[in-house]
């Protein structure tokens, strides 16, 4: 019979996350700060939603490792096909850094006395995993903290059409104080931004070579652009220029999407 | 019992405005609904939860899931809770709901609240968990704004549980004036001074130091030459500290002054404090210990730890009857203790106890009240711990005290 091998708990997997670097600031960025402030402030529910890819995350990482910030978020990015229970148990790791070892209810007790003390807020990412069930965990912390202190514990919640799935749930959608929507660009303005941040190529390039570049693989979406500019220097035209920036020709649209194997 | 219905209006922030409403001065108690609670002990424990339990406390892992159900009708009989309102109530499902309504049952008023848009799930929820209930309550449905203000005339401030805050840790109590003992210096008699100077804090050192310097003042001017003579004097002088701490640092103060004799006193150290006669220190219950006692989750630890704090001798403690208890209560929960002894009195009445039957049936004393020190900080020492009465002959053999001649 085969041994059985004991798991090893890695300690990095409870780590938070690091701090983003290199984010453009755009408007959408600026209005998600803008409302995590005013959840600190309040007390209250922000919920951040968008599709794949639009910066929900790193709004939520940038809420999570902000230094200047009053309270403390904790970062907890929630299981795919969840279930309630573990919804506590993701938070209780996240909060306390150390697996989790209890019943469901004394893992909620210690968690409910920590938020209690005041200093705590939650960042929730990938809360469409939960589904209903899980979102209520979330919404009776918060309520029983209201209980508690006389007001909530800043909660930011972000997933992919949340609009849908709270907006059905009377109680859930009640206490979401404000929404952020990430969205997918497909304004010239909006991608001139986008791409002239990431790098001093596409800075260079005309409206219709960053259009043709979206249409084929960036998609609107920041994730996918960052992606398509760091195959930018490995590009030919790039490696015989090493040190200028020259505009993107079509040749080098259809090398990028080579490289990426679109 | 009176089951209401309480729907809300839309931007209705309904945790904000239970907590204006229902207070616990009031006799009141808030609870969120927990629909992921699967099994009656897991609602009976989010009930207990919201009284201010807390889990980690001894004894609060070792009762069955199921047994937290007569637990907590009976804590909520302690803490003479007439209303419960349970928010977002139509998140439950009708057997979650059924559970809840029948551990309510001894109180006055259930209030079930939906958050807005949601009442008619609610109603449905409800008919449907009363009709599985099996008794005909009140039922009657109102908005928020009808509802009268809780406005309870004669309601003691002190009634109602501690259900808004915290439940108290043993590190949230007031901090205590005496010296823990564990916070001395381990080491010998040689250099226990110094090392008491250079770890305890300014207050610390001074309530110790006063202690030794008194008792070294003293046993200078004994003659060390006979050991039972030794033990007299040192039995004398230890009687009179104040605490545990001040009893160690006489000990070493004497063990000092024999060396500045030429004699070398050795004893053991835990045998002297658990031998000797003690502080007594009772009288140093502060309201912060009562309201520590609400951690316990089991009402037969909190009413163990309730009398002896109210100056029961642990051996009576196994012997008191319900009758006994029963009247010593006061109406409106007068004195702090008496949550702890209702609750306890009530949990045996639902086991069908007669007030002949013994009170505290079901714990021994002594490990509950170890425990209470160490988790929730009560005044208890160890000496008070010890059932056997001192042996005071038997006291130089056991107290492996020596006293060798160094010159």
């Amino acid at each position: 019979m085969p041994r059985t091998r004991l798991m090893h708990f890695n300690p990095a997997l409870l780590a938070p996350p690091a701090r983003p670097s290199g984010i453009v600031r755009t408007r959408a960025i600026e209005e998600a700060e803008l409302k995590t402030r005013l959840t600190i402030a309040c007390g209250d529910i922000c919920a951040l939603v968008g599709p794949s890819g639009t910066g929900k995350t790193t709004c939520l990482e940038l809420a999570a490792t902000d230094p200047e910030s009053p309270v403390e978020f904790v970062y907890c990015a929630m299981p795919d096909r969840g279930q309630a229970s573990g919804v506590t148990v993701t938070i209780y790791q996240q909060m306390f850094k150390v697996v989790a070892n209890g019943t469901e209810a004394e893992l909620r007790f210690r968690i409910l006395d920590r938020l209690a003390e005041g200093d705590l807020g939650l960042a929730c990412d990938e809360v469409h995993h939960l589904g209903v069930a899980g979102m209520q965990v979330i919404r009776a912390l918060h309520d029983q903290i209201t209980l508690v202190n006389g007001t909530g514990f800043p909660t930011l919640v972000g997933g992919i059409d949340l609009r849908s799935t709270i907006g059905k749930v009377p109680e859930l959608d009640s206490r979401i104080a404000r929404w952020v929507s990430l969205h997918i660009v497909d304004s010239t303005e909006g991608l001139r931004e986008m791409a002239d941040n990431l790098h001093p190529r596409f800075a260079a390039s005309p409206d219709k070579v960053v259009a043709r570049v979206d249409q084929l693989l960036g998609q609107g979406t920041w994730r996918l652009w960052k992606n398509v500019a760091k195959h930018v220097d490995f590009l030919q035209s790039s490696a015989k220029r090493p040190r200028a920036a020259p505009p993107l020709t079509a040749a080098d649209v259809l090398e990028l999407v080579r490289l990426i194997g679109k | 019992m009176r089951i209401t219905l309480c729907r809300t209006d839309t931007g209705t922030q309904i945790a904000t405005l239970a907590r204006s409403r229902w207070l616990p001065e009031h006799r009141a108690l808030t609870v969120v609904a927990q629909s992921t609670d699967r099994t009656s002990g897991a609602t009976a424990l989010s009930l207990m939860l919201a009284l201010g339990k807390d889990l980690l406390r001894g004894g609060g892992r070792t009762v069955r899931l199921a047994e937290h159900r007569p637990q907590a009708r009976a804590w909520l009989v302690g803490h003479q809770i007439e209303t419960v309102a349970v928010l977002s109530a139509q998140t439950l499902d009708s057997r979650n709901l059924t559970w809840t309504l029948d551990l309510c049952q001894d109180a006055a008023e259930v209030v079930l609240i939906s958050d807005p848009g949601t009442h008619a799930r609610l109603q449905e929820v409800a008919c449907r968990a009363v009709r599985a209930l099996g008794t005909a309550p009140d039922v009657r449905d109102v908005a928020m704004d009808d509802l009268p203000l809780s406005q309870r005339p004669g309601a003691h401030p002190q009634a109602g549980p501690a259900a808004y805050r915290r439940p108290r840790r043993s590190e949230d109590c007031d901090p205590s004036p005496l010296v823990p003992a564990h916070d001395l210096p381990q080491g010998d008699f040689l250099t226990w001074r110094g090392d008491a100077r250079r770890t305890l804090d300014e207050a610390s050192f001074a309530h110790v130091d006063e202690a030794y310097r008194r008792a070294y003042v003293a046993a200078r001017a004994w003659p060390f030459e006979d050991p039972y003579d030794t033990r007299t004097r040192l039995e004398s002088i230890l009687s009179g500290a104040a605490t545990a701490a001040q009893q160690i640092a006489m000990l070493r103060a004497v063990q000092a002054a024999a060396f500045t004799r030429g004699r070398l006193l050795r004893v053991n150290m835990d045998r002297v404090l658990n031998t000797v006669e003690g502080p007594d220190m009772v009288g140093q219950v502060q309201a912060s210990h009562w309201d520590a006692l609400n951690a316990f989750v089991r009402t037969d630890h909190a009413a163990s730890c309730a009398l002896y704090l109210l100056g029961h001798p642990i051996t009576e403690l196994t012997t008191l009857r319900l009758s006994d208890v029963s009247t010593r209560l006061t109406p409106d929960n007068a004195h702090p203790g008496d949550v702890y002894l209702r609750a306890h009195l009530a949990y045996r009445r639902h086991q069908g106890a007669t007030p002949e039957d013994g009170y505290l049936k079901t714990c021994l004393p002594q490990p509950v009240l170890r425990r209470a020190r160490d988790q929730l900080g009560l005044p208890i020492t160890r000496k008070q711990l010890t059932v056997s009465t001192p042996r005071t002959n038997a006291l130089l053999p056991s107290l492996s005290l020596s006293l060798a001649d160094l010159r």
